[in-house]
């Protein structure tokens, strides 16, 4: 990680892969405006919010019509190339033939425009900075989702709490996670982000 | 955006931003929370919660949730 003095130009930000594309959009949900929705989640916030409180890095697999979608926002590749504006990863694949998605027009709303050269900067990124360094390990992570549509949400570089230890505990019990309430206050001090 | 402000500054989220964000979340349980909530809301019937050992990583593991909801695509709309 600490050869890289080079800073990945922002060209990444100009993508419109509506549902994965507005899990990024802050704020973001179309929950609200249906008034029977018995759903949870109302402000389009929980995933950014969660994940970024748990980890310092999250990449997100997402499965649907054969489709697989990475998301990837991590805040270890911010700082390590000193970049101030959110940039976040997002490649595509046909999971049948693990080829990246090619142009494709969905109802003439949006077009997906398949760019060789962001996708492979894509991919460099995700390949340095998240925890699987080869595209097969990348692809293991799609297969993992057996079922015809799912998601999985990896957080790494989880947040420590004082005494250095992960704020979950998955020594003590090697059936469960545990959280350490005692240490409750520390819990939200945070000194990655000074 | 209507085009003819365009020429106008608009705000942007900057980096810090995403911490600002998490701070929603004192206590660690209610962003887990989070998580599992999207889960549910995705019909999702199943979700798997489980730790990854990965040395090179800080705190040795990574926390992984693997649902079989709805999932997403590009195309909903």
């Amino acid at each position: 990680m600490v050869n890289s003095k080079k800073t990945i130009i922002k060209v990444l930000f100009e993508f419109f892969l509506d549902d994965v594309f507005n899990v990024i959009v802050f704020g973001k949900s179309g929950k609200r405006h249906c008034l029977d929705s018995n759903q949870i989640g109302q402000y389009g916030n929980g995933l950014k919010s969660g994940a970024m409180r748990i980890a310092n890095d999250f990449i997100l697999f997402t499965k649907k019509d054969n489709i697989g979608t990475c998301l990837f926002l991590s805040r270890t590749f911010h700082q390590e190339e000193h970049i101030s504006q959110i940039i976040c990863p997002m490649p595509c694949f046909d999971l049948s033939t693990g080829q990246p998605i090619e142009n494709q027009d969905m109802n003439g709303t949006r077009t997906y425009i398949y760019d060789s050269i962001k996708h492979d900067l894509e991919m460099q990124i995700i390949l340095k900075y998240s925890p699987f360094k080869t595209i097969e390990d990348l692809f293991k992570q799609f297969y993992l989702i057996t079922s015809t549509s799912g998601t999985l949400i990896v957080l790494y570089n989880l947040k420590l709490s004082d005494n250095g230890e992960t704020e979950l505990d998955i020594k003590t019990d090697p059936y469960d996670i545990l959280i350490d309430s005692k240490n409750r206050q520390n819990l939200f001090d945070d000194h990655d982000d000074r | 955006m209507i085009d003819q402000y365009d020429c106008l500054n608009k705000a942007q989220l900057s980096f810090e931003y995403l911490h600002t964000n998490s701070t929603t979340h004192t206590f660690l349980f209610g962003a887990l929370a989070e998580l599992v909530d999207n889960s549910r809301d995705a019909n999702a019937t199943n979700l798997h919660i489980y730790t990854c050992k990965d040395s090179s990583l800080r705190g040795g593991f990574y926390l992984t949730f693997l649902d079989d909801g709805c999932g997403m695509n590009y195309g909903k709309f």
